[in-house]
């Protein structure tokens, strides 16, 4: 054990301590049944221009976005990543851009959806009979209990909040961050004996009675606040901070003694919960070439997968790995023998144009438990005397079990599912 | 592979080293992996010497990470976007050449790649006014045209000798001597001696195919190292010194009628940005009229950053590529 007698504290505990769940990192690449565990590795294999790096951008900001921001779900974990960049090639502007649009895109939604809540609700107002809205202070004192209450500034209203806010905390747990702290406070004020205005089952019933639920669920994006600019650069930056880079493109030796040195940083970050290497091959052609026998050529991949395996193991990490298609099998069909880096024009795509060869050491091999085989296809779209060529993505889940085909297009906001 | 030698570090003696040496342990990369309980035991060597030796070799030979939200602040003050001097190509590349990235042009011949060097080797000269390392491999350059390019586009005989000074060509025709003059490049930026490296900001290989296709074929490991250990050598140049490279490189018939870049499937993962260009002109000149115009045509076909498959037309005039 290298972290030897010097671990402190809190080295021990981001060594021992739970790691935040990755299991909701992206529903579609990985599904309940095929959950993230720590010590988990993925590898996104495939010919250039296939989409692995946006893939592995996009899994970035999965991983440094917060699940919501001002309202705005954002569906992130919120967790740190350390990237180890071997080939150069990773571009802070576009993974800028994808968290800045991923945002923005969040944003208006939530602002559209409280602009049409405030008219649904003005509405309501006008075509509620008068003796109803004589009653709709208490109501709203009442179903306030499980909204972000305190945005509306009412003395009366943040009690009922303090008082009934505990039992909906589990009920609504899409408070921003903002709210959850005045709520807090608001609490502390509230003597909460003397206030009960209400119980959690009356409010219930009141909102099954009065069909209020759909509205008032969302009654606090009324008072959505539009961030500026600023505002979301900053954000952004916070989001930023998860995030580590690290570049070791010289050699392999200067790959594997970097990956030996981030114990450090990891050991002291107990968020960061996923590594990721951008091209394991990076060195493959070099190292086979200074290698000698088969042996020795793969010694620099075994010492690469022999510090992985150590760190994910004993940090409770997840790596994510791309794999550059390298070498393609020799087919005997020459009607299969098609240039690999022109995308297929095919649109019935069979499990056999995914195929995977290893070229690496059998050691990486048995450290990856998910694998998917990425392709890019086009297909031609006339129209208007246009003729435009369009690509979409496919991302083959090939291990534990050949099941999961993924299609996505890419977008100035990264990964769009399609 | 760095050996592990005394004075390494302070706490490497001769004795330790020979210790180590006794134990199998020849270079820092075998220390920096062996365990350093088994290690302290094997050679009897104290484990908390072993462990500061450990830390200051780590510290040595690694590389740091950046935090996220610094990388950013770095990013934006040193990026440069350097115009192609064609307003559609600037438009298509999203402003133009980017710095800390690898451009890769490629099209059959007479498709413009040299063209399109030129002008923008004149462009990055003239109005951006920063420095230009041209490294010609195929005997493509021609000061005339690159001063005709200037001259056509309005330049005072004052500019384009200013021009002419923050510009450099370097004609090499092999790998290897390409190889060293890449080091010779990041050795001077990073001393700084000479103005020239201290601001340079675009670097072009015209080509990349004459130097690495004939080391390719027959042996393949050999002639693929050699070609990765160039690619690294320029997107490290690119990177680490922010300075943005311009390649060109050829296209080969596939196995079918399909043209595709040549250098194989290795090579496509290198350049972050590939840019193919071509032309509706016959092959067989014979069949070509003198007065119809020449459609060209250029289109993005790998990028980071942007849409795939977007194109845009272009011209060839005195004034270079324009649109």
């Amino acid at each position: 054990m290298a972290a030897g007698f010097s671990e402190t504290g809190a080295q021990l505990f981001a060594r021992l301590g739970a790691k935040p769940s990755l299991e909701a990192l992206d529903p579609l690449l990985f599904p309940p049944s095929r959950a993230l565990h720590p010590g988990d590795a993925v590898e996104l294999y495939g010919p250039s221009g296939c989409g692995k790096t946006e893939l592995l951008l996009h899994l970035i900001s999965n991983c440094i976005l917060p699940e919501t921001w001002r309202g705005a779900e954002l569906g992130g974990l919120g967790v740190g990543v350390i990237l180890v960049d071997a080939d150069f090639q990773f571009s802070m502007l576009r993974l800028f851009q994808v968290l800045e649009r991923r945002i923005v895109d969040e944003v208006d939604r939530t602002k559209e959806r409280s602009e049409r809540l405030k008219e649904h609700l003005a509405k309501r107002k006008d075509a509620s009979n008068p003796s109803l809205s004589t009653n709709s202070k208490t109501e709203n004192v009442q179903s306030g209990s499980d909204t972000c209450e305190m945005c509306k500034k009412l003395n009366g209203r943040m009690n009922a909040n303090g008082a009934a806010g505990q039992q909906a905390t589990s009920k609504e747990p899409r408070f921003c961050d903002d709210h959850r702290t005045s709520k807090q406070t608001g609490k502390k004020r509230t003597r909460t004996g003397e206030i009960i205005l209400c119980n959690g089952d009356e409010c219930n019933n009141s909102r099954t009675n009065e069909q209020l639920d759909s509205s008032i669920v969302k009654e606090d994006e009324t008072l959505f606040e539009e961030p500026t600019a600023d505002q979301i650069e900053a954000f952004i930056r916070t989001c930023l901070n998860r995030f580590y880079l690290v570049r070791a493109g010289a050699s392999s030796d200067q790959l594997i003694i970097t990956l030996h040195s981030l114990e450090s940083l990891i050991a002291n970050r107990p968020d960061v919960s996923v590594l990721m290497l951008e091209n394991v091959a990076a060195f493959y052609w070099i190292d086979r070439m200074n290698g000698g026998v088969a042996s020795a050529q793969e010694a620099n991949q075994r010492r690469v997968v022999g510090v992985i395996k150590r760190l994910i193991g004993e940090y409770q990490l997840v790596l994510v790995a791309t794999k550059p298609a390298l070498i393609q099998r020799n087919r005997r069909n020459n009607f299969w023998n098609e240039d690999p880096t022109t995308p297929t024009t095919r649109s019935n795509t069979s499990h056999s144009d995914y195929e995977h060869h290893e070229f690496m050491c059998s050691a990486w091999n048995k450290l990856i438990t998910h694998r998917f085989v990425m392709r890019r296809h086009e297909h031609v779209v006339h129209a208007k005397n246009l003729v435009t060529t369009q690509s979409y993505y496919t991302a083959l889940r090939t291990l534990p079990t050949p099941d999961h085909l993924c299609r996505f297009a890419i977008s100035n906001k990264g990964v769009v599912y399609q | 592979m760095t050996l592990l030698s005394v004075g390494l570090c302070p706490a490497l003696t001769k004795e330790t080293v020979d210790a180590l040496n006794g134990g199998g342990i020849k270079t820092v990369l075998d220390f920096i992996c062996a365990d350093v309980e088994d290690l302290a035991q094997k050679c009897s060597i104290s484990y908390k010497v072993l462990q500061s030796i450990r830390r200051l070799l780590l510290a040595q030979y690694s590389s740091f990470p950046v935090n996220g939200a610094d990388l950013h602040d770095d990013v934006m003050s040193s990026v440069a976007i350097l115009s192609t001097g064609c307003s559609s190509l600037d438009e298509l590349l999203d402003g133009g050449l980017y710095t800390s990235e690898l451009t890769e042009i490629t099209g059959g011949p007479a498709t413009g790649k040299t063209q399109l060097c030129m002008t923008t080797a004149a462009s990055v000269a003239t109005t951006a006014q920063q420095n230009v390392l041209y490294i010609d491999t195929n005997g493509g350059f021609s000061s005339q045209r690159l001063q005709d390019i200037m001259a056509a586009r309005g330049n005072t005989d004052k500019i384009m000798a200013a021009a002419f000074q923050r510009l450099r060509c370097a004609r090499t025709f092999d790998l290897f001597e390409l190889l060293s003059l890449l080091e010779m490049t990041k050795s001077s930026m990073d001393s700084g001696s000479d103005a020239f490296y201290a601001s340079l900001k675009l670097v072009v290989v015209d080509s990349v195919t004459a130097v690495v296709a004939p080391v390719l074929g027959g042996q393949q490991t050999e002639g693929h190292g050699m070609m990765i250990h160039l690619a690294r050598s320029l997107k490290a140049l690119a990177v680490e010194y922010s300075v943005a490279v311009l390649l060109t490189n050829n296209q080969v018939r596939g196995d079918g009628t399909q043209r595709k870049p040549a250098l194989g499937r290795t090579w496509s993962h290198v350049p972050h940005c590939r840019l193919l260009l071509t032309h509706d002109r016959s092959d067989d000149a014979s069949l070509c009229t003198v007065n119809r115009p020449i459609n060209r045509e250029a289109r993005i076909i790998k990028s980071g950053r942007q849409p795939i498959n977007v194109s845009c037309t272009f011209k060839i005039d005195d004034s270079g590529i324009c649109s």
